[in-house]
């Protein structure tokens, strides 16, 4: 391979990814509100909204972010740490803005084996009453969110 | 169902003979009931048995190191400490004749002896002031008084120190955790049965939650406890982030990646703002387990002091770095 296929490839490489991203909408700019760190949603709590039950595989549960842990409803985006455990099967959960249609994106992937595991997300809301969606892919799986921080 | 009688012993002991009416089987008697330190010379001590089933016994207190002043009934009495030493209470109840009461191991009696210190009155003195303090809204914070004295209680107010019209329910120890909307002034009474002293005022200053814009920065680690001292094992490591890797001062968060280097043993590490007083929150920031080096990005919350706490929830000290990319402020 030559110094020229090389740069083509890159070339073609990148002009996919900015289709790509290209296709997905901008909103914005937002100013970040930095918030004391705030458990908002433990699905190894009793059922309710932002509690139980614990996910099964290929579902989807709404939650309700603003207006709790001092997100306010005006919020836009939020600055969550996604932490799952007891996962039955490897598997992984996108987060997005409730009310669209799943993204193909992925927020976090884990195994079985792993007792507990965490990942930083900035995530969109909508303005539903229940206005973040999560899909578990596989298994069963419990699910914490912990907001450190919104945009708005 | 007490019936008094027989000898009566004041100053120096009291008794008499009580009959259960109508009771049946081994008479019993608690062991005494009383204060285990007393000041010298107080008054209204008191103290107490509890009896039960058996007939008729012949029971008395007896005391050494003190006055019994009054009965309310046999079982308990009131009693005046001396001056200095200890008291002795003793309860005794035995075999009242031929029909009296049966006793456990087939005995004629039961008593019971309890000592009591004398121990002298030091009046309560603040050895350290509770402290203010700046915390963003929605933020905990632990305020504490040191104080020294006998017997200490504590009863935590909001308002200017002597002024006693809004007492904290429940806030009756040393520390008490505080999450106030808006910044509230605070103070402790401390109290003890010869005299009270007040803390100074402190004042929970609170910081709302204001925009912020993000700045960034060169990737720079700002903290790295490998060859140095780990986060503590349960414990909680106070780092001061402005003013390091170009944070500015008076940034409210960072954007930082955390790792977790080759931990021994399982947990997690919250973080959270500081000062180190500010009351860890439920929540979480990275899980690990043994062996495995692990990264979590995070937005952190940074305290009114330019601080940030590293919890570390686990059985073992854990080697841990924090990776900052940018701030907001």
């Amino acid at each position: 391979m030559n110094k020229h296929t090389v740069s083509r490839l890159v070339l073609f490489t990148l002009a996919g990814l900015l289709g790509a991203v290209s296709a997905a909408a901008q909103t914005g700019p937002y100013q970040f509100f930095a918030v004391a760190p705030c458990r908002v949603v433990d699905t190894r709590n009793p059922n309710s909204t932002n509690g139980g039950p614990i996910f099964n595989a290929g579902t989807q549960r709404d939650f309700a972010i603003r207006g709790n842990c001092g997100v306010p409803t005006s919020a836009k985006a939020v600055s969550l740490n996604v932490t799952i455990t007891g996962a039955t099967q490897g598997s992984f959960l996108t987060l997005w803005p409730s009310g669209g249609a799943r993204p193909v994106v992925s927020t976090i992937n884990f195994t079985f084996s792993d007792p507990a595991l965490a990942n930083g997300a900035i995530v969109g809301l909508s303005t539903s009453a229940s206005d973040l969606s999560v899909y578990n892919s596989s298994g069963n799986v419990h699910v914490i969110l912990d907001v450190t921080g919104y945009f708005q | 169902m007490l019936r008094s009688g027989g000898p009566v012993q004041f100053p120096s002991g009291f008794g008499g003979q009580f009959n259960i009416v109508n009771a049946v089987g081994t008479f019993t008697m608690s062991t005494i009931t009383a204060s285990s330190t007393v000041a010298p010379n107080s008054t209204g001590n008191t103290a107490s048995v509890t009896t039960a089933n058996g007939g008729t016994v012949t029971f008395s207190w007896t005391i050494t190191g003190g006055t019994i002043t009054s009965a309310s009934n046999i079982t308990s009495i009131t009693y005046t400490a001396g001056a200095s030493g200890s008291v002795v209470l003793r309860a005794t109840a035995y075999k009242n004749g031929t029909n009296g009461a049966t006793f456990p191991n087939g005995g004629v009696g039961i008593t019971d002896t309890k000592t009591v210190t004398i121990v002298t009155c030091t009046a309560p003195a603040i050895s350290t002031q509770p402290q203010s303090v700046g915390v963003p809204a929605g933020t905990g914070v632990t305020l504490s008084v040191g104080a020294t004295g006998t017997s200490l209680t504590y009863q935590w107010y909001i308002g200017t120190s002597g002024v006693t019209t809004s007492p904290i329910g429940g806030a009756t120890a040393s520390s008490v955790n505080v999450t106030p909307s808006s910044t509230t002034t605070y103070w402790v009474r401390v109290s003890n049965s010869c005299g009270t002293m007040d803390s100074a005022a402190a004042t929970v200053t609170v910081t709302p939650i204001a925009a912020a814009s993000f700045y960034l920065l060169t990737p720079c680690r700002i903290l790295d406890t490998r060859g140095g001292a780990p986060v503590p094992a349960n414990g909680v490591m106070n780092l001061v982030v402005t003013g390091k890797c170009a944070v500015a001062a008076g940034a409210t968060s960072a954007a930082v990646n955390v790792t977790v280097v080759n931990p021994s043993t399982s947990g997690f590490v919250t973080l959270y703002p500081g000062p180190a007083n500010t009351v860890l929150p439920v929540v979480s920031t990275i899980n690990y387990t043994p062996g495995r080096t692990l990264a979590n990005n995070a937005r952190i919350t940074i305290g009114v002091d330019g601080s940030i706490n590293i919890f570390n929830a686990a059985s073992q000290p854990l080697d841990f770095l924090i990776d900052v990319s940018g701030y907001f402020k």
